[in-house]
Order: structure tokens, then sequence, then C-alpha cells
């Protein structure tokens, strides 16, 4: 853990504490930290709006409620994802919302969507790549979004998801993998293109 | 650190979320040449692509804030959880030397003799219900023992011995043509075992030895040409 990482997992550790005592104001400042990181979490699970912020509103009344119970055995950030988490496919277990399968969808390309598919330059890619994610497994995607998005390391990553590091790190082998021939099948070759900024 | 291992760790090089000690491992590979620099550039603009906020992806309402501040008043803050007491009888307890609190709670005993309303329940009573639960601790001792005597087998013996119930660690399909032969030298060579199937589709269940490096196993398998499908069973 970085000094920066570890002196704001300090501030926020005393944030719950404040809540954990009724401190509204503190509520705030946490919902104002968290509050964005929780919505684009979910809104990245489950692509509905209208539910991502009910389930962030959830999440956040969920942390005002049991902030006593936190007993700084993880960071905020991790316990707050994992709040998310839980809630966010809670939520797409009861709508039953559309969460594709990469394994149980064909890779099939859609000219629509990737309309230049033949122009191999970085911004179809960067679509194309865009595309390819949304139609990950929830497992897979988690894996890739907790990772690049909110910036967790592995061992943390398996607290969210509570599941071992090993397999943390079998779901980002596959969901690269997934995403290689989703590419390829859309006629996008990423070793062709020129990645570097 | 293997070189196989510093390429697992690759995803969270580049995002910058591995220990010192790791990340210097995987430079050193990356120096090397034993991961290439175009793995590197391809995963960085992977993470960048991740990162960004797509243009179709919805701006955040900040009024969800508002919206929660509201529904404060009407929850209630649950407490820290209790620490256990165990061994602590209630009343007697404060005769022990315990302060505080805790000494005017009822310990966990006292308060299941409250709740059988135990003090209140005539002599004879009690003794018919001891006698009772005497009695069930000894049959259940009995039963216990002659359980032993079978060794776990319940009894009788199977032709395949003793039960591993493992669990499965991928389901995978075998290429159309792939000989037991090829398939068995395969599994031997990774200690893997054979726990379910063949489904309908032609689908097996593989157990991994216990302690075995699973994205290793998976990697292993999936470059078998024995092997046209894996998917890691997920972990409970």
């Amino acid at each position: 853990m970085s000094t920066d990482t570890a002196a704001t997992d300090e501030q926020d550790q005393a944030l719950v504490a404040r809540i954990a005592a009724g401190d509204r104001a503190a509520f705030e400042l946490l919902f104002r930290e968290y509050g964005e990181r929780v919505f684009r979490y979910t809104h990245r699970l489950i692509s509905d709006v209208t539910k991502a912020e009910e389930v962030t509103n959830d999440v956040m009344l969920e942390v005002w409620k049991t902030a006593a119970r936190f007993e700084g055995r993880s960071k905020v950030s991790t316990w707050i994802l994992g709040i998310t988490r839980h809630l966010a496919l809670n939520a797409v277990r009861r709508k039953q919302l559309d969460t594709v399968d990469v394994d149980e969808a064909a890779p099939v390309a859609d000219e629509h969507d990737v309309p230049a598919a033949l122009d191999h330059d970085r911004d179809v890619l960067k679509a194309a790549l865009a595309k390819a994610l949304g139609k990950l497994s929830t497992d897979h995607r988690d894996v890739i979004e907790l990772t690049f998005f909110h910036g967790l390391s592995y061992q943390e990553i398996a607290d969210v998801v509570g599941c071992p590091e090993n397999t943390v790190k079998t779901r980002m082998f596959h969901a690269r993998k997934q995403l290689k021939g989703y590419l390829v099948s859309a006629g996008i070759d990423p070793d062709s293109v020129e990645m570097a900024s | 650190m293997n070189r196989r291992e510093a390429e697992e760790l690759l995803p969270w090089f580049v995002a910058g979320t591995l220990s010192d000690e790791e990340s210097r491992a995987v430079q050193a590979f990356i120096d090397s040449g034993a991961i290439s620099a175009e793995e590197v550039a391809e995963l960085e603009f992977f993470a960048g692509t991740v990162a960004e906020r797509a243009p179709s992806e919805p701006a955040y309402d900040p009024a969800i804030l508002e919206r929660a501040l509201s529904q404060l008043d009407g929850i209630t803050q649950e407490a820290p959880e209790p620490p256990l007491v165990v061994g602590e009888v209630g009343r007697d307890a404060g005769a022990h030397g315990r302060r505080g609190r805790e000494d005017d709670r009822p310990g966990l005993v006292q308060r299941l003799l409250d709740a059988l309303q135990w003090s209140s329940t005539p002599t004879l009573a009690r003794v018919v219900v001891v006698g009772q639960f005497a009695l069930l601790l000894g049959l259940a001792l009995m039963i216990g023992g002659r359980t032993d005597e079978t060794a776990g087998t319940g009894g009788f013996e199977t032709v395949a011995g003793e039960s591993t119930a493992l669990a499965a660690d991928f389901s995978v399909t075998f290429a159309p043509g792939a000989s037991e032969a090829d398939v068995r030298t395969l599994l031997l060579a990774h200690r893997m075992s054979i726990v379910g199937g063949p489904s309908a589709l032609g689908i097996y269940q593989l157990a991994a030895p216990e302690g075995a490096d699973l994205a290793a196993l998976a990697t292993d398998l999936t470059a078998s040409p024995l092997v046209v499908f894996l998917q890691p069973v997920p972990q409970p």
C-alpha cells in the first residue's frame, strides 16, 4: 500500500468512525468521496442508470447503518466496493437484467457497433474494446473494472469478490483471452495496432 | 517468481498495485525481454480504455446524496458486534472480580437457564429432563462408536474404494477424436482427475490436485491441442 493510499484510508477510517457515532457531516464527506465510484461500478455491472442510482443510494445507507460494525480489517474502499458488488448483483438477480456471458454469446462482430472494423486505429480499437467489455461475464468484467478503474490490488479484489487470489488471476487471464478473441472475430488484430500513446 | 507468475501479475503491474518486491520482479522479466514490451503496451492501452469514462456512460447525478441524507433519520444504526463472553455465569460474575457494564448482564448459561425457566421448574421435572438428556447423549456416543468401527465407509465398500469427493476446478471439452490414452496422459501429467461428466454436450469436470496453481494449470490445459474448451468452475 503506498503512503498516499494508506493516508487516504486512515482518513476514511476516521470518517467511518464518526459515521458510526451518527455524524451526518462525516457521512456526507464519505458520500462525496465514494458516491460516483459506487455509481460507476454499479452501472458497469448492471447497465441500468435508474437501478445504479438506487443501488448507490442503498450502498451508502448500508454504510450509515453498519458503520459501527466495520472493524478496519480491510480498507474502507474495499469494504464499500464489497457492499456495492453484493447489492448490485442482488439487483441483477431481482430484475433479471441482461449480463451476457461471452462464453454463451457468439462473439460475432456487429458492423453497426464497430463501423470501421477495417481501419485498425486506436479509436476503433477503443470502441471495440469497450463493446467487448460489455460482453464479458460479470465475474470477468468485475476483475477488470476493479483492477483498472478502481485501482485495487489482486488481494483486495479477492476480498471484494470473496474468492481466492488465484481465482482472481485466472479470471483476469480468461477475461483478457476472451477480449482478444472478440476483437479478432470482429476483424481487429490487436497486435497490429500501435498501442503506445 | 517465474515468468508465468510474472505474466499473471502483469495487469496489476500496469495498474501500479503490486508490492515493491513484486513490481521489481515483473520489471526484471520485462527488461530481460521475457515479457514483451508490446504486451505491456497493450495492457496499458487497455487499462486506459477501462479507466476512461465512455461517451455512452451516463453522468453521475450528485442529487443522489440529497436523497440519501433525507433518508438517514429513518434508519437505525447498528451497534458494534458485542464481544462473546464465554464462561460468564451472570450474577456470579461479579464475585470473580469482574467490573463494569458486562458484570450487570447475565452470561450465556444464565440466559439459557432463564429462557428455559429452569428455576421455576419443579424438581421432579428437572430430574426427568436431565435423565432424558443423559439417555440421548449415551445413545449418540454408542452410535458414534459403531460408525468408527466401519472406518467411515458406512459399513460397506465400493469398487472404487474410498470416496474422495473432489470438487471440480475446471469444465473442459476435449477435441473430437482425442483418444482415451491421450486424455489420460494429459491428466496424469498434471495430476488431475475427472470428477464429473461427460454431460450431453461432452463437458467433463476436472479436479486439480490440492494446492495446485489453477491459473497455471488453466494455461497449460488451454495450450494443449486436446482441450478445445476450458472454463474455471467458480470456487465457493
